[in-house]
C-alpha cells in the first residue's frame, strides 16, 4: 500500500510565497505566462496560463517570481527526509510529488490510519498545500492525491487487510482524466472518445490500450492498476556531512565548544576517508541561546584551500577561530556541515622537489592566518578597469579572489590600460582626495581628464557627471604629485609617484 | 585668426547603439560652433547621410560623406571625393554587410583595394599600443600600397591616458611611411551633455549596464564636437590645417546622384514617352471600349506631358511591367494612393478609379511644382505577391533590386525597457511599469504617469530612467524591412546605396528608408499585399466555374441598389473596410446611395475627422439638406462634395490655402509634416498658422480649431480621397458579392483565411444567417478548400484545411483517390485505398469527416487510432472484439467541433443555454430593437472581441455573440476598472446595462459585468483581443 503526496504549490513555497496574502506568482520559463498563482492571487481572477499583461492588470501589486528548480529540489529533499521518519521506501515522483510505502510500516505505527494521521499532524510549515492520496500502487496513490479525492475508497474501510483485497475498480472510480498529469494532447484524446475518468479506461480491452492510445498512456495506466510493474528509485540522502548537536548545558566559553567537536571532528575525518575525499569548507553553527547583537547564531566557517581529511588540521583551525572569539550569548546548540569536497588522489612524492610542501605549508600558514585573523582581514589586489582612479584598483577578500568578477576579460580592452596606468597614474593613491594649494606646487604635464559616474548621483536638474583635470606636478619639496582640479576649479592632491 | 577645422570623423545615431546624436544635430552645431564642414562617417554604414545632407543643404554648410571600419588596431575612416568613389564605397559597404548577419559586417584589409576614388584617414587604436609584433605597421603600410598619395594618419587628443603614447606612435608611423598626420576629434555626440544617453547606449550595445561597462566606456566626454579654441591648444596648426587638404580634394555632392530607371522596358528605336504615350491609349481604348470620353481625354494629355516634362516615363512603364505581369500570371492586383488620382494610371491598368466618375487631382500625384517623385502603391492577392517579388529579382536581378529600409526607432517600450536594463533596473520590475503605463492615454502622457508609479521612490536611477527614456525616444534602433517597397535601377542598385541583409533569409534591404529616397528625389514602388483581392479573385473564380463563363471585375454590375441596402442595415460581415464595429454602426447613420458614399465611408471613420469633430456634422448634413453652408465660395468649392465637411487630407490642404492664405509652398509643407507628425511633431506652427490666417479673413474660430484638430488626426493616419476611392471600389465588389452569392463571397472568404476581422466561426454563421446552408467537411465531399456543394443553390460544403492536425498531402491525396475510383464506402475501403497515417486518420475522425463511413465520432476515433497497417509478411495482426462507444451528446459534439474545427454547425452554446434556462431574462440580439431606448436590459453572449481605440476615451468596446448575431457592448473607464475581472477574464459574460439606441444601431452600456464562463465548462472561444 502506498502514500502518494502531490505539493501543488510547491514552486510558489521554494520562495516563501505559498500561502501569503500577497497575490503571487510563478512564471512560466518563458516568462510570459502564469504557470502558478497563490490563493491570494487566484481570489483576484488570477489562473495558470494566462498572459503575464493580464495577470498585472487585474492585481496591479503582483509578486512575481521565476522558477527556481534548485530551490524546489531542496525543498523535495527537505519533504524528503520528512517523510523518510515514516517509511523506509521513499520515491520522489517528477518535481512536485513523493511516494512512500507504508504497508510495512503500519505495525510499527499502530495501524494504517494512525500512520496517516501522525503524517497529516506533523507536515511542515514550510510547504502550504499537501494533498495526500492512497492506493494499492504508488502511481495510483498519486493519482489519487492530485485528485483530491478522499483518502479512503470506502469511508468504514480503513483495516490494511480489507484495503489490501478492495478491488481495483475502487479505487479507479471517480478519478477524471484531467487532474492526473497528462498531456494535453492525451486529455483531447480521450475526451475525443468521451473518455471522462479512468475508470472508463479500465473497461476497455487492456491489449487495445497500447494500440489505440498509445505507449505512453499504456504504460502508466498498467502501473496504475498494477498490471505493469513500476519500480521506484529510492531516495538516497545527499552525500553531505551534517551534525547537529543540542547541549545539555550552555557553553559560556568559546574554546568549550572544542570538547563535543573534538569528537565530531574525528567523524567528519572517518567520513572523508571512508568517501575518499578532501574536505575545503566546514561551517559551524552555533546556536545562541537568546537574542545577542542582532543575532540567534554565529557562523564559523573554516577553510582550507588544499583541502584536507585531516582530524587535527580541522580541529587546529577550529581552535584558531574559537581561539580570538567572544561569544555575544552562550551556545545552546551547534550544527557542523561539511562544505565543498573533492575526492582525493594518491601521489607520489618527489623526493627533490620540494615545491609541493612549500605550497603545501603556504597554504596551511594562509588557512591559520584567516582563522585566527578572519577573512575579511585578508586581501588580494585586484584590477577592475574602471577609468576612475579610485575604482580601477581594489581589495578584494581573499576568499574572493578567483570568483570576482572582471568587467572585461579581453586583453584589447584592459592591456592598454593597464600600460598607461603605469607610466602616468601614480601608485600610490590617497585614500581621500585633499584639498591643495596649488601654488605650493609646479605643474609639470597635464595627464587626462576623468568624468564621474553619473548614474550614481542623486538626481538633480542634469545628469552631467562631475569632471576631473588631472595634471603631475612637482611640490615644494621636489616629490612628484598627481594633482586634479573639479569642476568648481578647487585643486586637490590625489597621488605620489614615486 | 580664423583656426581652419573640418571634422572628419563623426559617428551619428545611425553607428546604432553608439552615437548619441542625430545626423542634424552633428551639422547644426559644426556650423553653429564655426567649423569648416563636417563628415558623417557611420561605421559601415550610409544610414543617415541623406538627413545630414538635407539639413547641410538647408544650412549651406559643406558636408562630406565617408564611413568607418574597424581592423584589429587601426580604425579606417574612409572619405568620398567623387561620384565613382561614392559608388565604391557603397559596394564596399554592401560587400561588408552581405557578408555578415543581419547588423553586422566583416572586412578584410585588401577589400579597400576597391576605393580607388576615395581618400583614407587611419587612427591607431590604444590596442596597437602593445603590439611587440608590428601587426599595426603591416596593416598601415598596406593601407600605404592602397592608397598612394591619399592616406593620412589621424590623431586624436582626447585628454586619456593613452594621448600621449598614441600621438608618439602615430607620429613615429608618419615618419617610417611618410605619411601626413591630420586633426580628428572622433565625434559620437554634438554636445557633452549627451554622455549619459552615449554611455546607456554603450551599454545597451554591450547588453550590460552603465555600471558594468567598466572600461568599455570613455573615461569622459571628449568625444562630443569641441570648440575651435579648445582644438587650437590640443593641436598642432599643420595637423588642424590638414583637414582642409582633405577637403580640397572631396567634390561630392548627394544631388549629383543620377538616378536612372531601368530601361529595360521600352523597345529600340522607341522613346520613352512615345512608348508610354502607346500603351497607355491601348490600354485607354480598352478601358473605353465606346470612345475615350472628351474629358479623359484631356487629362490623359496633360498627365504626359507633365510626365514627360519630369521624366517619369520609365517609372511608370516599370509598374506597367508589373502589373501586366500579374494579369498575366492571373494575380488580381489593384492600385491604391494618390496614384488613382491618375488617369494614366488608369488607362495602364494601374488603378480602377475611373476618371470619368470621378474628380480627382492629379497635381495631388505628381506637381511640376513639388518637382518629387510620384509613389504608386500597388496592391496584389496576399496569397500571390510573392511571386510578384520573385518576378522584380528575375526580371532585373538582385543587383539592381532593392528592398527600402525601415527606421526601427525608440519608442515609449523600448526605451524604456532598454534603458531601464542600461541603468540595472531589475526586468521584471520595468515589466511592471510597462504594464501599468497607458500610451493612449491622451490626458495623461505616459512620462507623467511613469513620474506617478515612480513616485517618491528613492532610488535615484528611476529619475534618471524618466529623464534618459525621454531623451532616447525616436532614436534610431535598427533597419527593418519594409513591407514591400522596392528600389529598381538602370545600374546596380549597390552602386546607389549600400545593400545589407534583413533578418528574413534571403532578402536584402538599402541603407535608406522612404524620407531619405524622397529627399533625393529616387523613385520606389510598394508592392503590397491584400488578403480582399485573394479573396475576390477566389469569388471570381467560382463564379466562372458556376456559370461557365469567365468573371472578372468588371463583369460585376456598378451601382446595383441591392448591394447599398444591404450596406444601409450594417449587414457588412466580411465586407472589405466596412466590416469593423465602428463602421458597422456608422452605415446605418450614413446610408450609402452611391459609390462616392463609400468613398466618404471609408475615410470618415479615422482619426482625422472624428477628432476634428467632422462626423456628426456630415451625418447631419446628410440628412437634412438645409444645413448645408458654406462661410465662401472659395470654401464652397473644396467642400462642396462632402457637404461644407472636409472629410480628406487633401481637402484641408486645399482649405488652408484658399481660407487661411498658405502658399502652395506652405501648402506642401503642410502635407509633409502631417505625414512625419508621429516623428517630428512639427505640426505645431502650421496649425497656428492656420489659425490665425482663417481668423483674419473672417471665419468661424471653432471651424479653425476643429480643423486644426483634424490635421493632428490626419498626422497619426492620412487618408487621402484618392486612397479612399481605391479602397471603396473593393468595399462595393465584395459588398456586391455578399449580397447577391453571400455562399461564394463566404466560401472565397474562408479560403483566403488568415485575414480579415472575422473568425472562420463568425463568417460560417454570418453566412448562415443570410440563408447559406453549410456542410460539414466529409471525406467523401470535402476538397482541401472549402467549395459550393451545389452551384446553383447557397449551398457551402467546409473544407478539409478546417480540420486541425489534418495534412495538406493527406487531403490531397484523399481527393484524387476520390476522383480516380470514386467515393469510399466504408472505413475499411477508405484505409485501404488511401494510405494515412495515425495523426490524419485521427484528425479526420475527431472533426466528424468520417461520419458518413463509421457512426459517431467517438467509435471512428477508436477505430482510426487502432488501425493496423497490413504489412506484406503473413502475420496474424492482434484483434480484439470490437468496443462499442456511447454516442457523444450535443454539448460533446458541439465542445469537440470547436476543439477540431474551430466552429460549429450545430446550435449555438446559447441557444443551449438558453433553452436549459441559464440565459435568465437575457434579451437575445434580435429582440435588442423591440426594447424603447434607455431601458434596463441584461444581456449575454460568448466574447468575441475587445477593442478599445485611442479615439474612444478610454472605453472597452466588447462583442458579445449569441445565437442570433451580435451584440455591441460599451464599457465606461470607471466600469472597466471596477469590474476588470470579468471584463477581462470572461468567454462568456453576462451584462446588466442601459440600451442605447439610434435608428437601428444599438448598444449596450455596461453596468454589470457577470463572468458566467463556468456555465460552460472547456468552451475555448477565439476572442480577438484589444487588436
Amino acid at each position: 500500500m502506498w502514500l502518494g503526496f502531490h505539493f501543488p504549490l510547491l514552486p510558489l513555497d521554494a520562495h516563501g510565497a505559498g500561502v501569503v496574502e500577497t497575490p503571487s506568482i510563478v512564471l512560466n520559463r518563458r516568462g510570459n505566462r502564469v504557470a502558478l498563482a497563490n490563493p491570494a492571487a487566484c481570489h483576484q481572477g488570477i489562473k495558470a496560463d494566462m498572459p503575464l499583461a493580464q495577470a498585472f492588470t487585474l492585481s496591479p501589486e503582483l509578486q512575481v517570481y521565476e522558477v527556481d528548480p534548485l530551490a524546489e529540489q531542496q525543498l523535495l529533499d527537505s519533504l524528503c527526509q520528512w517523510l523518510s521518519q515514516y517509511s523506509a521506501t521513499v520515491c520522489q515522483r517528477g518535481g512536485n510529488a513523493i511516494v512512500i510505502e507504508v504497508a510495512s510500516m503500519c505495525r510499527y505505527f499502530h495501524g494504517l490510519a494512525t500512520l496517516i494521521s501522525e503524517l497529516q499532524n506533523t507536515i511542515p510549515n514550510f510547504i502550504s498545500g499537501c494533498d495526500i492520496g492512497l492506493a494499492p500502487t504508488p502511481l495510483l496513490a498519486l493519482w489519487r492525491a492530485r485528485s483530491h479525492l478522499a483518502l479512503w475508497p470506502q469511508e468504514d474501510v480503513k483495516d490494511l487487510a480489507d484495503l489490501q483485497t478492495m478491488a481495483i475498480e475502487t479505487w479507479l472510480s471517480n478519478l477524471p482524466i484531467t487532474a492526473i498529469g497528462w498531456s494535453q494532447q492525451e486529455v483531447q484524446r480521450l475526451s475525443g472518445l468521451g473518455i471522462k475518468s479512468i475508470i472508463y479506461l479500465h473497461k476497455l480491452p487492456f491489449s487495445d490500450l497500447r494500440r489505440h492510445l498509445g505507449e505512453s498512456l499504456y504504460q502508466d495506466f498498467g502501473k496504475a492498476v498494477g498490471v505493469i510493474k513500476d519500480p521506484q528509485p529510492l531516495y538516497v540522502l545527499p552525500d553531505q556531512f551534517e551534525r547537529h548537536v543540542t547541549f545539555d548545558r550552555e557553553i559560556e566559553y568559546s574554546l568549550g565548544l572544542l570538547f563535543p567537536l573534538r569528537r565530531i571532528v574525528e567523524q567528519l575525518a572517518l567520513f572523508l576517508r571512508r568517501h575518499r575525499w578532501r574536505l575545503f569548507d566546514l561551517s559551524l553553527t552555533l546556536k545562541l541561546a537568546w537574542h545577542a547583537e542582532g543575532q540567534d547564531e554565529v557562523v564559523l566557517l573554516l577553510r582550507h584551500d588544499l583541502g584536507s581529511d585531516r582530524a587535527e588540521l580541522w580541529l587546529e583551525l577550529a581552535e584558531l577561530k574559537l581561539g580570538k572569539m567572544l561569544l555575544p550569548a552562550p551556545v545552546r546548540e551547534l550544527t557542523v556541515v561539511s562544505g565543498r569536497w573533492e575526492a582525493s588522489h594518491e601521489e607520489n612524492a618527489d623526493l627533490f622537489d620540494d615545491n609541493r610542501q612549500r605550497k603545501a605549508d603556504e597554504a596551511i600558514f594562509l588557512s591559520r592566518l584567516r582563522a585566527r585573523l578572519g577573512e575579511q582581514a585578508l586581501s588580494v589586489a585586484h584590477f577592475s578597469g574602471h577609468h576612475l582612479p579610485e575604482m580601477s584598483g581594489s581589495y578584494v577578500p581573499y576568499h574572493l579572489k578567483n570568483s570576482q568578477p572582471i568587467p572585461e576579460e579581453r586583453p584589447e580592452i584592459h592591456g592598454p590600460l593597464l600600460r598607461a596606468w603605469r607610466y602616468q597614474r601614480p601608485n600610490w593613491l590617497l585614500p581621500q582626495p585633499q584639498a591643495v594649494n596649488i601654488a605650493e606646487f609646479t605643474q609639470l604635464k597635464v595627464s587626462e581628464r576623468v568624468v564621474g559616474h553619473w548614474w550614481q548621483k542623486q538626481p538633480t536638474e542634469t545628469l552631467q557627471p562631475y569632471r576631473r583635470d588631472y595634471v603631475i606636478a612637482r611640490s615644494q619639496d621636489g616629490r612628484l604629485a598627481w594633482l586634479f582640479r573639479d569642476d568648481q576649479g578647487i585643486w586637490y592632491l590625489h597621488g605620489w609617484f614615486g | 585668426m580664423d583656426i581652419p577645422y573640418i571634422e572628419w570623423h563623426c559617428r551619428s545615431c545611425f553607428s546604432f547603439q553608439q552615437g548619441a546624436s542625430h545626423p542634424e544635430e552633428l551639422v547644426s552645431r559644426a556650423m553653429q560652433i564655426g567649423y569648416h564642414g563636417i563628415g558623417i562617417t557611420d561605421e559601415c554604414s550610409l544610414a543617415g547621410i541623406v538627413r545630414a545632407y538635407r539639413t547641410a543643404k538647408e544650412l549651406e554648410f559643406p558636408f562630406y560623406i565617408g564611413s568607418e571600419f574597424r581592423l584589429q588596431d587601426v580604425i579606417v575612416i574612409a572619405i568620398v571625393t567623387n561620384k565613382n568613389g561614392y559608388h565604391q564605397l557603397c559596394q564596399l559597404i554592401s560587400q561588408c554587410r552581405r557578408r555578415a548577419p543581419k547588423g553586422s559586417y566583416q572586412i578584410e584589409l585588401d577589400d579597400f583595394a576597391c576605393l580607388q576614388d576615395c581618400l583614407v584617414i587611419a587612427l591607431l587604436e590604444p590596442m596597437a599600443l602593445l603590439d611587440n609584433h608590428g601587426r599595426y605597421h603591416d596593416q598601415l603600410t598596406r593601407l600605404r600600397q592602397l592608397f598612394p598619395e591619399r592616406m593620412w594618419l589621424g590623431v586624436r587628443q582626447r585628454l586619456n591616458l593613452y594621448d600621449d603614447d598614441l600621438l608618439a606612435l602615430t607620429q613615429r608611423s608618419g615618419q617610417l611611411l611618410q605619411l601626413p598626420i591630420v586633426a580628428i576629434g572622433s565625434v559620437d555626440m554634438h554636445v557633452p551633455e549627451r554622455q549619459p544617453l552615449r554611455d546607456v547606449m554603450y551599454a545597451i550595445h554591450h547588453h550590460t549596464s552603465v555600471a558594468k561597462l567598466a572600461s568599455r566606456q570613455a573615461c569622459n566626454g571628449e568625444s562630443h564636437l569641441r570648440s575651435k579654441r579648445k582644438l587650437q591648444r590640443l593641436f598642432p596648426k599643420e595637423y588642424l590645417a590638414e583637414t582642409l587638404v582633405i577637403a580640397e580634394r572631396c567634390h561630392f555632392s548627394l544631388e549629383e546622384l543620377r538616378y536612372d530607371y531601368p530601361k529595360d522596358l521600352v523597345p529600340a528605336h522607341t522613346s520613352a514617352a512615345a512608348y508610354l504615350r502607346l500603351q497607355t491609349y491601348i490600354g485607354a481604348e480598352l478601358r473605353y471600349p465606346n470612345g475615350i470620353p472628351a474629358g479623359v481625354q484631356a487629362q490623359l494629355e496633360k498627365e504626359l506631358q507633365i510626365i514627360h516634362e519630369l521624366e517619369f516615363e520609365h517609372y511608370f512603364l516599370t509598374v506597367w511591367d508589373l502589373v501586366r505581369f500579374a494579369r498575366s500570371q492571373d494575380i488580381l492586383c489593384q492600385g491604391r494612393g494618390s496614384a488613382a488620382n491618375s488617369a494614366v494610371c488608369y488607362c495602364l491598368h494601374i488603378t480602377e478609379v475611373d476618371p470619368a466618375n470621378t474628380q480627382l487631382l492629379f497635381e495631388r500625384f505628381i506637381s511640376k511644382e513639388r518637382h518629387e517623385p510620384p509613389d504608386i502603391d500597388v496592391d496584389f492577392e496576399h496569397e500571390r505577391r510573392e511571386e510578384v517579388i520573385q518576378y522584380i529579382y528575375q526580371r532585373y536581378g538582385r543587383e539592381r533590386a532593392g528592398l527600402t529600409a525601415t527606421v526601427i526607432r525608440y519608442r515609449v517600450k523600448s526605451a524604456v525597457r532598454e534603458v531601464g536594463k542600461a541603468l540595472g533596473i531589475d526586468g521584471h520590475y520595468l515589466g511592471k511599469l510597462l504594464k501599468q503605463l497607458d500610451r493612449r492615454d491622451k490626458a495623461e502622457p505616459w512620462q507623467q504617469q511613469l513620474r506617478q508609479l515612480i513616485g517618491a521612490s528613492g532610488d535615484h536611477r528611476l529619475q534618471q530612467l524618466l529623464h534618459l527614456s525621454q531623451e532616447i525616444l525616436g532614436f534610431p534602433r535598427h533597419l527593418s524591412q519594409h513591407v514591400g517597397g522596392f528600389v529598381i535601377a538602370a545600374d546596380r542598385v549597390d552602386r546607389l546605396v549600400p545593400v545589407e541583409n534583413a533578418a528574413m533569409a534571403e532578402r536584402t534591404i538599402i541603407q535608406w528608408d522612404k524620407d531619405d529616397l524622397e529627399t533625393l528625389g529616387l523613385l520606389k514602388i510598394d508592392v503590397l499585399a491584400l488578403g480582399m483581392l485573394s479573396a475576390i479573385k477566389k469569388a471570381l473564380k467560382l463564379l466562372s466555374g458556376r456559370d461557365g463563363r469567365v468573371w472578372r471585375l468588371q463583369d460585376i454590375p456598378r451601382e446595383d441598389p441591392a448591394t447599398y441596402r444591404m450596406l444601409q442595415q450594417g449587414d457588412s460581415v466580411g465586407v472589405f473596410q466596412v466590416e469593423s464595429r465602428a463602421q458597422m454602426n456608422m452605415l446605418p447613420r450614413l446610408k450609402p446611395q452611391q459609390f462616392y458614399d463609400l468613398v466618404v465611408q471609408v475615410a470618415i471613420v479615422r482619426p482625422g475627422p472624428i477628432q476634428g469633430g467632422m462626423v456628426h456634422p456630415y451625418l447631419q448634413r446628410r440628412q437634412d439638406a438645409s444645413l448645408v453652408s458654406y462661410p465662401s465660395s472659395a470654401v464652397k468649392e473644396v467642400l462642396e462634395r462632402t457637404l461644407g465637411v472636409p472629410i480628406f487630407q487633401e481637402q484641408v490642404i486645399k482649405l488652408a490655402m484658399v481660407a487661411a492664405g498658405f502658399s502652395a509652398g506652405e501648402a506642401d509643407k503642410l502635407r509633409r509634416a502631417m505625414g512625419a507628425w508621429k516623428r517630428t511633431g512639427q505640426l505645431k506652427p502650421f496649425q497656428d498658422k492656420l489659425k490665425a490666417g482663417m481668423l483674419e479673413r473672417g471665419y468661424d474660430s471653432e471651424f479653425a480649431d476643429r480643423l486644426c484638430l483634424q490635421i493632428q488626426g490626419f498626422g497619426e493616419y492620412g487618408f487621402p480621397e484618392s486612397h479612399a476611392a481605391s479602397f471603396a471600389i473593393l468595399v462595393y465588389f465584395s459588398a456586391w458579392l455578399k449580397c447577391h452569392e453571400p455562399a461564394i463571397f463566404c466560401c472565397a472568404l474562408l479560403n483566403s483565411q488568415p485575414m480579415g476581422f472575422y473568425s472562420p466561426s463568425q463568417l460560417v454563421q454570418d453566412a448562415m444567417r443570410h440563408q447559406v446552408q453549410v456542410l460539414p467537411p466529409c471525406v467523401n465531399h470535402s476538397e482541401w478548400d472549402h467549395t459550393l456543394a451545389d452551384p446553383n443553390s447557397q449551398t457551402l460544403r467546409l473544407g478539409l484545411r478546417l480540420v486541425k492536425g489534418l495534412s495538406q498531402v493527406a487531403a490531397d491525396q484523399l481527393v484524387t483517390e476520390r476522383q480516380r475510383s470514386g467515393n469510399f464506402t466504408s472505413l475499411e475501403q477508405l484505409l485501404q485505398r488511401v494510405s494515412l497515417n495515425t495523426r490524419d486518420r485521427e484528425a479526420l475522425a475527431a472533426a466528424g469527416a468520417l461520419a458518413q463511413l463509421g457512426g459517431h465520432r467517438y467509435q471512428t476515433r477508436w477505430r482510426m487510432l487502432g488501425y493496423q497497417q497490413p504489412t506484406a509478411l503473413p502475420l496474424l495482426l492482434e484483434q480484439n472484439p470490437e468496443v462499442e462507444f456511447n454516442a457523444p451528446t450535443e454539448t460533446e459534439n458541439l465542445l469537440e467541433d470547436w476543439q477540431t474545427l474551430g466552429l460549429s454547425l450545430q446550435r449555438h452554446p446559447l441557444a443551449i443555454l438558453r433553452e436549459q434556462g441559464k440565459c435568465y431574462r437575457c434579451t437575445p440580439s434580435n429582440e435588442l430593437l423591440h426594447h424603447p431606448h434607455g431601458s434596463l436590459i441584461r444581456v449575454s453572449g460568448l466574447v468575441t472581441g475587445r477593442q478599445r481605440p485611442g479615439t474612444a476615451s478610454g472605453a472597452t468596446f466588447v462583442t458579445l455573440e449569441d445565437e442570433f448575431g451580435n451584440i455591441n457592448v460599451i464599457v465606461w473607464l470607471a466600469t472597466a476598472r471596477a469590474q476588470r475581472q470579468a471584463l477581462l477574464g470572461a468567454q462568456l459574460l453576462e451584462v446588466h446595462g442601459v440600451l442605447e439606441k439610434e435608428g437601428q444601431v444599438c448598444h449596450v452600456i455596461a453596468g454589470r459585468l457577470l463572468d458566467r464562463s463556468d456555465l460552460w465548462h472547456g468552451l475555448n472561444v477565439a476572442s480577438r483581443d484589444f487588436h
